[in-house]
């Protein structure tokens, strides 16, 4: 299991590499960690004519937290190239991105998280992986730089269905910028992430990502759900969030939420896991992260 | 047709994390599969057959320099231009940890790294890891010792994976070698005795 013949390009800067995919558009693929990109060539499932290679370009890694002024909120912002290996050991995550941090040992093993990327991951969309649901519930925003400009999307907007993604043939994602929510005197929010996989590393057969905004009275403000391997993209369950809106949660609302969530996934079901099973995990891990959340994380 | 043999495959196959591919054929026998191909086939026939790189490596220490085809993989590069077998090859897509060496210090899969790409870095295989021919590294003792292998095709993929972890985590919990041996398949020990052996190097120090 050898890829096909390919031109490889190291690319040199990043307009270097933006020139080049605007000349060979969907004949070119980039190559960021490899780690999903490889085996499918190892496969001959992509036979791409040509690689340009993203990991020589400096500059392409790396992350920052943006404090902006008074009323606007504060943004972690991640270079698309930055390794897992990284994010798992940011204490600038750890701080300000709690969700992403506990989700990171969770991807994969570490050897494929020393040279996976975010935004290879991201790019990939593959609604099993753990990153594109995470994305959906921090409501972040993703950077496409082509040769004709940049543009922004909301994380909610990149994912069209499996593998597929709102960028186009010419576009690069090179940065993710993740809204960041300190607490004030009016809002605390708190989340959590868990899944069932059958190994460590392995891909999930359920997962959720939750968070929970609660005002001074106890009162939740806001609810999001994210789901991994329940759909065609990541699934956010808006239905079993809203109803946890407006009330100071108590444990049959979680119960009800859960029901709801159960209901609104669409897991594809496998060799590992039937769909009443992975509805089953949706259920029992709903339950549990808002239980965590509301017990040990306010 | 092609691609639906292939999903059939891979369903039939489960071993592991295959789901990814699996979706990748299901969804390319489903909808793109035809028209793609047949534009890589076209496209195939304006790339040359061979792209040839000559790269410079450092292994074990020592400098390589060698002229390559584009396609070829770091394992293969290892094995067949550098004769440093080695380095295992098990499954060729990741998931089995056999091919796994160190890419600037990181155990990494050389499977899913291309060997052009391995161009001024520095490469860290099995056959570096003995003080001399006659004293095994710390590591390979307690293998020895706690009779970690059986075949030993995992082994060397584990020990390299197993040496940057203690560089980084010298007293590990029985857990945290666990979590860390996550990536590396084992056919024949069950683990345990691998387990044994990384906390024994942890006890002499
Ligand atoms: C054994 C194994 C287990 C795994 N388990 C998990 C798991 O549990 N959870 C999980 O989430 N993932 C898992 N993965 C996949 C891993 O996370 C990949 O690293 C990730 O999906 C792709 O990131 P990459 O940087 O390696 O991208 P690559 O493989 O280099 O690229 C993936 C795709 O994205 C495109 N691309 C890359 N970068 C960009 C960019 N900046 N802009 C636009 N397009 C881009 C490429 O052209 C390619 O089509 C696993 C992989 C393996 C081999
Ligand atoms: S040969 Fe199996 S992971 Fe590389
Ligand atoms: S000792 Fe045989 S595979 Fe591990």
């Amino acid at each position: 299991m050898k890829p096909a013949a390919f031109k490889y390009i190291a690319a040199e800067s990043l307009a270097q590499a933006l020139a080049l995919k605007a000349e060979y558009g969907d004949e070119a693929k980039w190559l960021a960690g490899g780690q999903s990109l490889v085996p499918a060539m190892n496969l001959r499932v992509a036979q791409p004519a040509v690689l340009i290679d993203l990991n020589p370009i400096e500059g392409m890694a790396g992350l920052t937290v943006k404090e902006k002024p008074t009323s606007e909120p504060h943004a972690l912002v991640i270079k698309a190239m930055t390794r897992y290996r990284t994010l798992e050991r940011s204490a600038e995550i750890a701080t300000h991105c709690p969700l992403l941090h506990e989700t990171m040992p969770h991807v994969a093993h570490p050897q494929i998280r020393n040279r996976g990327t975010l935004g290879g991951n991201l790019a990939h969309a593959d609604p099993a992986s753990e990153l594109p649901a995470v994305m959906m519930v921090l409501n972040a925003k993703f950077k496409a730089q082509s040769v004709r400009g940049e543009r922004w999307i909301a994380a909610r907007d990149f994912f069209y269905t499996l593998f597929t993604t709102a960028l186009a043939a010419d576009e690069l994602l090179t940065e993710i910028a993740i809204p960041l929510q300190p607490d004030t005197p009016t809002a605390r929010t708190r989340t959590c992430f868990m899944e069932i996989a059958r190994r460590r590393g392995d891909y999930a057969m359920m997962g959720v990502a939750a968070s929970v905004t609660l005002d001074a009275n106890g009162v939740c403000t806001d609810a999001q759900l994210g789901y991994l391997n329940a759909g065609d993209t990541p699934i956010l369950a808006t239905q079993a969030a809203q109803s946890l809106v407006g009330q100071s949660i108590s444990a049959a609302q979680i119960q009800a939420a859960a029901a709801i969530a159960r209901d609104e996934v669409q897991p594809p079901g496998n060799v590992h896991a039937t769909v009443a099973f992975q509805r089953h995990l949706a259920t029992v891990l709903t339950k549990r992260t808002l239980t965590t959340i509301l017990d040990f994380r306010f | 047709m092609l691609c639906k043999d292939f999903s059939l495959r891979f369903e039939m196959t489960d071993v592991t994390q295959k789901r990814c591919f699996v979706l990748f054929v299901i969804k390319m026998s489903q909808t793109t599969c035809p028209p793609k191909l047949l534009q890589i086939q076209n496209l195939k026939s304006k790339i040359p057959m061979s792209d040839l790189h000559t790269i410079t490596a450092t292994v074990n220490g020592k400098s390589y320099t060698r002229t390559i085809e584009s396609r070829m993989l770091l394992s293969d590069f290892i094995r067949h231009e550098l004769g440093l077998t080695g380095t295992h090859v098990g499954c060729e897509y990741g998931v089995c940890g056999a091919c796994t060496i160190l890419y600037d210090n990181h155990p990494t899969r050389s499977c899913l790294t291309l060997a052009v790409q391995a161009n001024g870095h520095r490469l860290e295989t099995v056959e570096g890891l003995a003080v001399s021919p006659t004293q095994l590294h710390p590591l390979q003792q307690a293998f020895h010792e706690a009779h970690g292998l059986q075949c030993g095709y995992c082994t060397p993929g584990i020990l390299m994976t197993m040496k940057a972890f203690l560089a980084e985590n010298p007293h590990p919990s029985e857990a945290e070698v666990r979590e860390a041996l996550s990536g590396n398949l084992c056919r024949c020990t069950g683990y345990q005795h691998i387990v044994d052996a990384v906390l024994n190097v942890k006890d002499e120090g």
